[in-house]
């Protein structure tokens, strides 16, 4: 296997990582989407009527942001998009951290106020920190194996 | 191979077509992003706002205004702290506290040892998928005209099913006025039935989440937050406190 191979191997297994989480995610939300604008507001960052739209609209961008990864359709754009809305998520919950709030993040679901001792702030971190460097890494070499990229 | 060679036109097909249909296909997509995101915005806004729609602009009798919230006591000297009580109906730490603070509650309203300000929140008729919160609410809206808000909210407490997310049967919210002793259970019947308080909920809620409480129960004494541990005398020694 030559080397070029191994690393479109290796961006194929962050695509389909980072984009499985993504569509999972909105995924699991589009069904409640009343719920995720009460998520959104949970992290008190945006105005009440913003955060609800924000809330409405996110979990239909990951659902497509997530479907183009997994696809390996337009990779380095939705790469992009992918990697910016984990940055998003990382400031979001860093924030909400440091402001003493005790949220679940609401990624997959749920989300809102809970109890200290069940936030999971390190988890969630470092989940989205290594999700936004595989974006990062796509985005800097967005040729990967098994794309739809290759096809049209 | 003899003959004319001919321009080969495959090559810059290959080259062009491929573009085009790229390009296409991410404006399609764009585009279809564009209206899917829309119409979540325009749906979610308008589901918000609907449950604000019925009821016209009726509030409760305690309620100074529409969405304003309860206030068991209004006569209350200016003097005495104010203990803002933010609860949902469904929530099961809500029925914790009420019956550990519920009657010393009620007791520093009765006696005007402080002003208690109850705001209804239904967030988790979103979370549970249903509508039992927003019903109970108004149910207790309708006890406060006759005087029983407090009363209502404990019967509902009371009667919290085993399991979250189960809510309310009409006959159950009815159990719960009698319960409360309401004196005119007919008045009570029809202002369910006509969801007089269906708008006064709705803007109730908004309005608490407005004021970033999204949690429950939340409880304020002059506007700070208090947090209570479950030993009841914390309420009253809380209070005393606050007590120009």
């Amino acid at each position: 296997m030559t080397r070029e191979r191994g690393l479109d191997l290796l961006g194929t297994l962050l695509r389909l990582v980072l984009g499985g989480v993504i569509l999972v995610a909105g995924a699991l939300k589009v069904t409640n989407l009343g719920q995720s604008a009460l998520a959104v507001r949970a992290y008190q960052l945006l105005p009440y009527d913003l955060a609800g739209y924000v809330g409405y609209a996110l979990p239909i961008i990951e659902i497509v942001i997530g479907l183009l990864l997994v696809l390996g359709l337009f990779t380095r754009m939705s790469a992009l998009l992918g990697a910016l809305l984990m940055l998003a998520f990382v400031i979001g919950i860093a924030s909400a951290w440091a402001r003493g709030l005790s949220i679940d993040c609401g990624c997959f679901g749920g989300g809102g106020t809970i109890g200290a001792e069940q936030t999971a702030y390190p988890l969630e971190l470092s989940r989205d920190v290594a999700l936004t460097l595989a974006g990062a890494w796509l985005v800097r070499r967005p040729h990967t194996a098994y794309a739809l990229d290759d096809r049209i | 191979m003899g003959g004319m060679p001919r321009p080969d036109a495959s090559a810059k097909l290959a080259a062009t077509a491929p573009r085009r249909s790229r390009s296409g296909l991410a404006i399609i997509i764009a585009a279809v992003v564009f209206v899917a995101v829309v119409v979540a915005v325009v749906i979610g806004a308008t589901t918000s706002s609907k449950s604000s729609g019925g009821g016209g602009t009726a509030f409760p009798k305690g309620a100074a205004s529409l969405g304003a919230p309860m206030v068991v006591n209004p006569e209350a000297p200016a003097s005495v702290p104010v203990l803002d009580v933010f609860e949902d109906p469904q929530c099961p730490a809500c029925a914790t506290m009420d019956k550990v603070y519920g009657a010393a509650i009620a007791e520093l309203a009765k006696s005007n040892q402080a002003k208690v300000v109850i705001h209804t929140m239904t967030f988790l008729d979103t979370n549970l998928k249903n509508d039992a919160s927003v019903r109970a609410a108004m149910g207790a809206y309708c006890a406060a005209d006759q005087g029983k808000f407090l009363d209502y909210m404990s019967a509902v407490y009371v009667g919290q099913p085993q399991q979250e997310g189960v809510g309310w049967t009409a006959p159950q919210l009815e159990a719960f006025a009698m319960s409360a002793r309401v004196g005119n259970l007919t008045t009570w019947q029809q202002c369910v039935k006509d969801k007089t308080y269906q708008a006064h909920t709705a803007a109730a809620a908004e309005a608490a989440l407005k004021e970033g409480v999204n949690s429950t129960p939340t409880l304020r004494l002059n506007g700070n937050k208090l947090t209570l541990t479950g030993n009841v005398n914390e309420l009253a020694e809380a209070v005393k406190a606050a007590t120009k």
